[in-house]
């Protein structure tokens, strides 16, 4: 971090907290899809207190569905709000280019979340507080909080129906596509014949996958990167839980590569007082593989255009066709 | 015309370079010990694909023109079939289309997981195993 915007995000940071502070270490960590995350420490001069925080902002190459920092952070002050383990939320930048939040405890890393020894007691644990903390996200909804913001940020108007809207937003995707991807079709076509019905509308995390909480020795310590969070229907967010490729090579622990989905299942359903229907799970989970292999051929051109070079962008192109294949195998199976 | 060694033998002299030396030397660097290893795996996927990708790419040809009923000439040159091989996947994606077709039991639902199948037998032949 150069020294001039060193000096000046101090600056801000004495004004916000109405005391003086300096920040004494910085540590650049590796962040969501596309922002840039800085650990950073600050010390008070008036009691020579500590407090970590970290820094997220934007780096400039957005992926499409990600949201502005500042409707980041109403989700992150709702969320936390509700008692969901999740980073506090400090301050916004005025311009809306970052956001402060409370640095937690933990390590988000899979292999060390889904296979060290270490945390082989734990992870029932963990599983439990997992599918707690999601119901709560599951619960937020019109009822009972305002979040007319989310519906504008995508032209919605209530009531919607999430799988119909996810279903159009994905035919114009797969219609930009450069090369050709049969599977995806044929897989469009499934899916338009197979819309549930009856959609609970709340907020859905969007990404809610192991990666993207922290997880220590006492087990959750909080859930991450709320940059795809959207109004839509909560089967969304439990089926891409359970996607093949967020089970880190643990493929009969389908649920995050952490245990068997109907034990997770069961757990959301006593938290959540709703039954899951398998038909909403299987649309979704189709869905989500559609969705994460467009995003595969994205990744790769990111690399491709010069926005982000890198060899991890560049292979992820060559793992689409493992989405491809896993979506028509669920179908298959299903009939 | 390039001397020996050909391409997969340079390939696979590298792929033993970056298995032998490299990723033992990165280990203590998580970041740059993954993307050593995922170089590593992408050459491999380079070989494989050196070695079995154009004949592939012959079969798929023939296939998907008889499943099609069109009587297809086979290019000469690996760029060619390749482009070949998009025409024709085009015309299928617009059958798919305006049939709406869905169907696993359909031919073209059978023809497109084959496709996968040969795919993943050069991206990641382990795949279809787990």
């Amino acid at each position: 971090m150069k020294d001039e915007f060193k000096n000046s995000l101090e600056n801000w940071l004495s004004e916000k907290f109405k005391r003086q502070c300096k920040i004494v270490n910085l540590n650049y960590l590796s962040g969501g899809a596309c922002l840039e995350n800085i650990l950073m420490e600050i010390e008070f001069s008036d009691n020579q207190e500590h407090l970590k925080l970290v820094y997220r902002s934007d780096t400039g190459s957005t992926l499409y569905a990600s949201l502005p920092r500042d409707i980041e952070f109403s989700i992150l002050e709702i969320v936390h709000k509700r008692g969901i383990k999740t980073p506090r939320p400090y301050f916004l930048d005025e311009n809306k280019k970052f956001f402060l939040m409370e640095a937690i405890p933990g390590k988000s890393d899979v292999r060390y979340i889904t296979k060290d020894p270490s945390l082989n007691s734990l992870r029932p644990h963990l599983v439990d507080q997992l599918a707690e903390n999601l119901a709560k996200i599951h619960s937020i909804s019109f009822e009972n909080e305002d979040l007319d913001f989310l519906l504008k940020i995508n032209n919605h108007k209530y009531p919607f129906h999430p799988s119909q809207w996810a279903l159009e937003e994905m035919k114009r995707e797969v219609e930009n596509l450069d090369e050709p991807h049969p599977a995806m079709y044929l897989v469009l076509n499934w899916l338009e014949e197979n819309l549930p019905q009856n959609e609970k509308i709340c907020l859905v995390h969007g990404d809610f996958r192991t990666g993207n909480f922290m997880v220590s020795e006492k087990g959750l310590e909080g859930i991450l990167d709320w940059e795809f969070a959207h109004l839509g229907n909560p089967d969304e967010d439990l089926s891409w839980f359970c996607l093949k490729d967020w089970r880190f090579g643990q493929y009969k622990k389908e649920a995050g590569g952490l245990i068997e989905r109907k034990t997770f299942y069961e757990l959301y359903e006593k938290y959540s007082g709703r039954n899951i229907d398998p038909h909403s799970i299987l649309f979704w989970e189709v869905m989500g593989n559609l969705r994460w292999a467009v995003g595969t051929v994205a990744q790769a051109e990111r690399h491709l255009k010069g926005k982000t070079k890198g060899i991890e962008l560049a292979a992820i192109g060559r793992r689409t066709a493992e989405m491809e294949y896993e979506m028509m195998r669920l179908i298959e199976n299903a009939i | 015309m390039q001397y020996k060694p050909n391409s997969y033998e340079i390939l696979e002299a590298i792929s033993e370079f970056l298995r032998k030396d490299i990723l033992n030397y990165t280990k203590n660097d998580e970041k740059l010990s993954y993307k050593t290893l995922v170089s590593w795996n992408m050459i491999n996927i380079l070989m494989r694909e050196i070695d079995q990708e154009e004949q592939i790419l012959i079969n798929e040809i023939h296939k998907l023109s008889k499943l099609l009923n069109l009587t297809i000439e086979i290019p000469l040159t690996f760029i060619q079939k390749r482009e070949r091989l998009m025409e024709l996947l085009k015309m299928l994606i617009k059958e798919i289309k305006e049939k709406k077709i869905s169907s696993p039991e359909h031919p073209y639902w059978k023809f497109t997981k084959e496709l996968l199948k040969n795919n993943l037998s050069i991206s990641n032949p382990r795949y279809i195993e787990k």
